[in-house]
């Protein structure tokens, strides 16, 4: 319940990702255990109150990973992670007791996770600050919908470039005025056009920068609606299209299933279809869906914390970032099913 | 008739020969050579008075005169009325395209009884500017209406013949009509079709014998290429109906409409997906007329195209116009629309009449478009602001609403005309068809 609390209703990802990070901090102050894989134990427990219906879960789920993975690193002991290599630690799903007790076990996880909260905190501004490799004088850029990441990125590359924005309304929820507005503000010259003038407009345009909600482990992107049809638009006329999000955003999941019903959620379509037109909303069927899935073969660039990389790349990051253990959050380890079957 | 237009003197003066005309020019000129000297000179120090009442006198009967000229060599140009001409929140590579300010009605600058313009065009024009009148066919048809009109209002000069005159007392009609609103292609090849037909009237008929031709022409006209060929269509169309089918149609379009209602009509089963896209949302009264002859419907957004696909078996749309290299040319979404189906692999079937073939040729949207009103994608359905609805204050903030996009051909499947059915790439072969017919 204080996650739920404290968690809850908090849009903007990087926050709701912080204040997970305190509370589980909180948690492992306070719970009992003694040895990393009864913390590890607890931590899975407890991810069972992890809010998954709200729009930010799987950056949750991914930080949650991540604090597991310090807590098996630490686990393991510094000599262990430090001689063992990047494969063989890939394959290590035992955990082997060290000599740590619970208090200087403790300790060196909550300095990794200090470590990780600065890594996030300074996530942004490590994105911000590559706008101009990225950005040459005169261009024009197309985006889609609302970014924070995305109009930070803009601004910055305003600073020493001259450039022309030009901004989807995205539907619905219409939040591309509000990146025009912001961009405009920023003094950046913003023409906001309706989605469906993508593909008239896109062959004009130099390179297309979209921020996501997700990045899924091939690659693919789980962004706002409408995002799919654009970079089909932009592969057409062969213009890059380039992803900025910090790599908290990066899930070791996959596509589950391609039907459409199975990814995604659907939101209220009132702003869609006014109530003064009840009689058709009984009548007819309206979807107003809120994500799109965007295969990864569209993308030719993600911009994250750590450098530009291929979407053919992300694989070796997510072996970096998780244990192969933790991809699935509700699964128990093996180890721990047999100590159940033989209680 | 040699009135001047909308012009605020009353008077004319009365006519100079050649050379005083000449002289009195190079007096302007001179003066306004004087003047600009003294304005650079004057730059530092604000002194606009010294200028003004130089240019002033010789300015006043200038115009007048210019009028009186350019009357005897050419009829008298309707004033260009509401076009924005400042560069102030405008896009630069739409710049080419013309923006009109919604704000002043079209009406503005035309006085009651000297107009050239008949009443008929006037009506017109006011229900195409502020779109009333909407799609291509129903705005040939509005057209057709009006020159009839004109025609059995028309009374030739005596001194003239009505097949060189009637041309040009047309034109400054279709000038103001092109003012209000910029020509649908089929409007276009309306007018095209009625100069030729006036050119042909024989010189011994009698005026109303004449007038009643043409007007049949104009009857003629409509029943071939928009009711009969509509119907073809239909028929061809209502084949490739099939029960069990999810039919995507995107956005109003009367052809469409048409086919699907014949097809439930012939008790066909079948679904269909309507796509919308803003800022008119014209799809919600497809909407409205599908459920009330009983086919179930399903809506969306055109930015949800790809989470529908897949239901989808086929897509059904309908044209502006198609161009002479196979590019159709329909409402913007179209193109997209066209994309997502092709990579989905379902078949996209685009209903055209013949009329509305064009010899233009353009590979991409921009060229050649329309642009409506920017105000109109600030209105959201619960009548709120959205954060730039202030846009016109703000010089960095444009708003473009692009009226028109061209699909390649390589994303469309077939086009249903009611010559036959045909890939895109054969436009060119019915244009050549359609001239040695006229």
């Amino acid at each position: 319940q204080w996650y739920q609390r404290r968690v809850t209703g908090e849009r903007r990802s990087y926050v709701s990702v912080v204040k997970t990070i305190n509370v589980f901090r909180d948690l492992i102050c306070t719970a009992e255990w003694v040895t990393g894989r009864e913390l590890i134990k607890i931590v899975k427990c407890y991810c069972k109150y992890l809010p998954l219906s709200q729009s930010n879960e799987t950056d949750v789920s991914n930080v949650v990973r991540r604090i597991l993975k310090i807590i098996r690193e630490e686990s393991v002991g510094p000599e262990a992670t430090n001689s063992a290599d990047g494969i063989s630690a890939f394959f290590k799903t035992d955990i082997k007791p060290c000599n740590l007790g619970r208090s200087d076990l403790q300790d060196n996880i909550l300095n990794s996770i200090v470590e990780l909260l600065a890594e996030l905190d300074t996530s942004k501004s490590n994105i911000v600050n590559m706008a101009l490799e990225h950005i040459h004088s005169n261009e024009r850029i197309l985006t889609y919908g609302h970014s924070n990441t995305i109009r930070d990125f803009l601004l910055y590359g305003r600073k020493a470039r001259d450039f022309e924005v030009i901004v989807c309304e995205s539907g619905p929820s219409l939040k591309g005025h509000k990146m025009a507005a912001e961009l405009s503000e920023g003094g950046i010259k913003t023409t906001v056009i309706a989605d469906s003038a993508a593909f008239a407009i896109i062959h004009a345009v130099n390179k297309v920068i979209i921020g996501t909600h997700t990045i899924m482990a091939d690659g693919a992107l789980r962004a706002t609606n409408g995002v799919h049809q654009v970079a089909m638009a932009a592969k057409f006329f062969s213009v890059p299209v380039i992803v900025c999000a910090p790599l908290y955003k990066l899930s070791p999941t996959h596509l589950c299933s391609y039907d459409p019903d199975a990814f995604n959620k659907v939101i209220g379509p009132e702003k869609m279809l006014n109530f003064s037109n009840a009689n058709l909303h009984s009548k007819v069927l309206i979807s107003n869906p809120d994500f799109d899935y965007v295969p990864s073969d569209l993308i030719e660039l993600f911009i994250t914390n750590t450098g530009g990389h291929a979407p053919s790349y992300l694989y070796r990051i997510i072996s970096e970032l998780y244990h192969p253990e933790d991809y699935d959050l509700d699964n128990m380890c093996v180890e721990d099913v047999e100590d159940e079957m033989a209680t | 008739s040699t009135q001047s237009t909308g012009e605020p003197a009353g008077d004319a003066p009365p006519p100079k020969s050649k050379a005083q005309l000449k002289a009195e020019r190079r007096a302007i000129q001179e003066a306004q050579r004087a003047a600009k000297q003294a304005q650079k000179e004057a730059q530092g120090k604000q002194q606009p008075a010294k200028p003004t009442p130089k240019q002033q006198p010789p300015k006043q009967p200038a115009p007048a005169k210019g009028k009186t000229v350019t009357e005897a060599k050419a009829p008298a140009k309707v004033a260009p009325i509401q076009e924005v001409t400042d560069s102030c929140g405008r896009v630069e590579i739409l710049s080419h395209l013309k923006l009109y300010d919604r704000t002043i009605p079209p009406t503005q600058s035309l006085s009651f009884t000297s107009s050239k313009i008949h009443p008929a065009f006037v009506k017109l024009g006011v229900q195409m500017a502020r779109d009333i009148v909407v799609g291509s066919n129903a705005r040939c048809a509005a057209l057709i209406c009006a020159v009839k009109t004109f025609i059995s209002d028309y009374k030739c000069p005596k001194s003239k013949e009505i097949r060189s005159h009637l041309n040009v007392a047309l034109k400054p009609c279709f000038t103001y009509l092109a003012q209000c609103r910029m020509m649908a292609v089929s409007m276009e090849n309306f007018i095209k079709h009625t100069k030729v037909q006036v050119a042909k009237i024989s010189p011994d008929l009698t005026e109303s014998v004449a007038k009643e031709e043409l007007q049949q022409s104009c009857d003629n006209f409509f029943r071939e290429n928009i009711y009969l060929a509509g119907k073809s269509i239909t028929e061809k169309a209502v084949e490739r109906v099939v029960d069990g089918d999810t039919i995507l149609i995107y956005k109003k379009s009367q052809l469409i409409l048409h086919i699907l209602l014949e097809a439930k009509a012939r008790n066909k089963n079948f679904r269909v997906m309507v796509v919308d896209s803003r800022p008119d949302l014209s799809g919600v009264q497809s909407c409205e007329r599908l459920t009330a002859a009983g086919i179930p419907c399903s809506y969306v957004y055109i930015n949800s195209c790809t989470y529908v696909m897949k239901k989808v078996t086929k897509v059904m749309l309908a044209a502006d116009a198609l161009l002479a290299n196979g590019y159709v040319l329909g409402p913007v979404g179209t193109a997209l629309i066209g994309l997502i189906s092709s990579t989905y692999n379902k078949p996209v079937i685009v209903c055209c009449e013949t009329y509305k073939f064009s010899e233009r040729v353009q590979t991409d949207s921009i060229l050649y478009n329309e642009l409506a009103d920017p105000d109109s994608m600030l209105k959201t359905l619960n009548e709120e602001d959205t954060p730039v609805s202030n846009w016109r204050d703000c010089p960095n903030t444009r708003l473009v609403n692009l009226v028109y996009d061209t699909t390649p051909p390589a994303l469309v499947s077939i086009v249903i005309t009611e010559i036959a059915e045909l890939p895109c790439t054969s436009a060119p072969v019915v244009l050549r068809r359609g001239a040695v017919k006229m």
